[in-house]
């Protein structure tokens, strides 16, 4: 009887954790480089990009391009250092303000919220940025030139 | 153990006052810069950056009234302010602008103001009042406290009026450029050029100011350099430099100095591990009225460092010159330390703030002190 009561419990338990589980799991979200609809740029390679948001001068087409970083989510800023940077956050900062201290020139423009990031994109065809592709807005003038 | 030193309380003075005339203009351009950058930043793209610090250092002293400072330009026993302004703005990718003032009790000084043209991503050329690119120290660093490791700068590369016996800065003209900087390049070569006004002597060695520049007064620098990077994304590099500088002697009508420079700089990563170096050599001769007397000396400095989890640095530095006994050039800085040992750690308290505790031991013509310092450094935004 009590042996009957104590299975009756753990089946009840894991029906209701395997009901639970899939709604606390989070979606995959997928970064996704972003540039103007407008912008003539069709690709950037790996080495091109980390270069650019390193603060590094990258060209094409005789335009010098320009990274906006997305402050808006903790999360998407992190996957980005890790898969575009390769370099911790203090580390990277660090970077970019010796670079500047030293020769001069910009640190990419910060962004904390995805409209404003949105509007300077589609006002410059050669800024670039990133956002979780579920942020591209549908009836924005963006288009994603990559995705990892 | 500190003895009684040959410098006396007057040149002590005068070697920690940088400014002796009054710099009415300075604050007036300083004004204009403001503004203009300000305009800067709204139109195109720009943005400051603060570095402020707060340091204390000590040493003993028997005799207050014969002291030659620690050699690294500190007051004695005293908690001491100080913040870097810096600006850099951007126009239309083609020009920029470069601003940088340092503010202390005793010292307001325009330490750069540039104006670039970019007629290539990689490629500026800058007018205006710049850093002489001799060593990495020198390029990198300067008065941005919390980029550098260190609380004090090696003896060779310390700044003019805290005893540092090369030209820090000059006014005129400096390329900047990097040899074939294709988009996909991981390594990197990159020079500089730079010819412009030096310093003159007027008791001490005073570097040509935009606001008070007497051209009668300063001759031509001209500094060459060419830096090698094997990975762009690192802090490794190696510079190699050659410089020219005459220093006309103020008071003196045929007086002159002559320094010919040449030098190599490294800082090299591996891991937690940092290696950072440097050797210069210097040929002078100083002439005052029909007498020319000649030196030669080389300067070096050798600095370890090692950093756990990020965030705790310990680090050891070394310095010596050769010849530094009766070089007609070094015996006029007093307060140029010619022997120094460092040892220290620096803790990130947080992403942007540095709290660093450094002892060192400094020889000078006469003596030797050990020195004590404390310094929280940091940047905004």
């Amino acid at each position: 009887m009590k042996r009957q009561l104590l299975t009756s419990i753990l089946v009840t338990v894991m029906t209701l954790m395997a009901g639970i589980a899939p709604a606390v799991v989070f979606a995959e979200q997928k970064l996704v480089l972003v540039v103007s609809s407008e912008s003539s740029l069709a690709e950037l390679k790996p080495g091109e990009l980390r270069k650019l948001f390193m603060g590094l001068p990258v060209s094409k087409q005789g335009h010098v391009i320009k990274p906006l970083r997305n402050m808006s989510d903790e999360r998407l800023n992190q996957v980005f250092l890790q898969k575009v940077v390769y370099m911790s956050e203090g580390r990277y900062e660090h970077h970019l303000i010796a670079r500047v201290f030293r020769i001069g020139g910009v640190r990419p423009a910060q962004f904390e919220s995805s409209q404003s990031l949105t509007q300077a994109l589609a006002e410059d065809p050669m800024r670039v940025s990133y956002m979780w592709e579920d942020d591209v807005p549908d009836d924005s003038n963006l288009k994603i030139l990559h995705s990892w | 153990m500190y003895l009684s030193g040959a410098v006396s309380d007057c040149q002590h003075s005068s070697i920690r006052q940088k400014t002796t005339s009054q710099r009415h203009w300075q604050w007036i351009l300083l004004a204009l810069i403001f503004c203009v950058a300000g305009n800067v930043q709204a139109a195109s793209e720009g943005g400051w950056l603060l570095f402020p610090q707060l340091e204390y250092a000590d040493w003993p002293a028997d005799d207050p009234n014969v002291d030659h400072g620690d050699g690294h330009g500190h007051e004695r026993g005293e908690l001491s302010p100080a913040v870097d302004v810096f600006f850099s703005g951007n126009f239309n990718d083609k020009f920029q602008l470069l601003f940088e003032a340092f503010l202390s009790k005793d010292e307001r000084e325009l330490e750069r103001l540039q104006l670039g043209w970019t007629p290539s991503p990689g490629n500026t050329l800058w007018m205006g009042r710049v850093h002489n690119p001799i060593g990495l120290w020198n390029s990198r660093y300067h008065h941005g406290s919390y980029l550098q490791l260190t609380i004090s700068r090696p003896h060779i590369f310390e700044f003019e009026d805290a005893g540092g016996p090369l030209p820090s800065h000059l006014l005129g003209f400096m390329w900047d450029g990097s040899i074939a900087s294709k988009n996909q390049a991981s390594s990197g070569w990159h020079y500089t050029a730079a010819l412009g006004l030096g310093p003159e002597w007027k008791d001490e060695m005073e570097t040509a100011n935009i606001d008070d520049v007497d051209l009668a007064d300063h001759s031509p620098t001209a500094t060459a350099a060419i830096f090698y990077k094997p990975d762009i994304y690192s802090d490794s590099e190696i510079e190699a430099f050659v410089s020219h500088t005459e220093i006309p002697i103020v008071n003196q009508p045929t007086g002159n100095i002559e320094l010919v420079l040449a030098g190599l700089s490294f800082d090299w990563h591996f891991d937690a591990l940092e290696l950072m170096g440097a050797v210069v050599a210097v040929e002078n001769k100083v002439t005052e009225g029909a007498v020319s007397q000649h030196g030669r000396f080389v300067a070096s400095y050798f600095q370890a460092a090692y950093t756990w989890q990020t965030e705790l640095t310990v680090f050891a530095r070394m310095g010596t010159t050769t010849n530094w006994q009766h070089d007609p050039y070094l015996e006029r800085f007093p307060a140029f330390s010619h022997e120094e040992k460092v040892v220290g750690l620096r803790y990130e308290i947080s992403r942007r703030h540095a709290l660093k505790l450094e002892f060192s031991e400094d020889s000078f013509h006469h003596d030797t002190i050990q020195h004590t310092g404390v310094q929280w450094s940091a940047y905004f935004p």
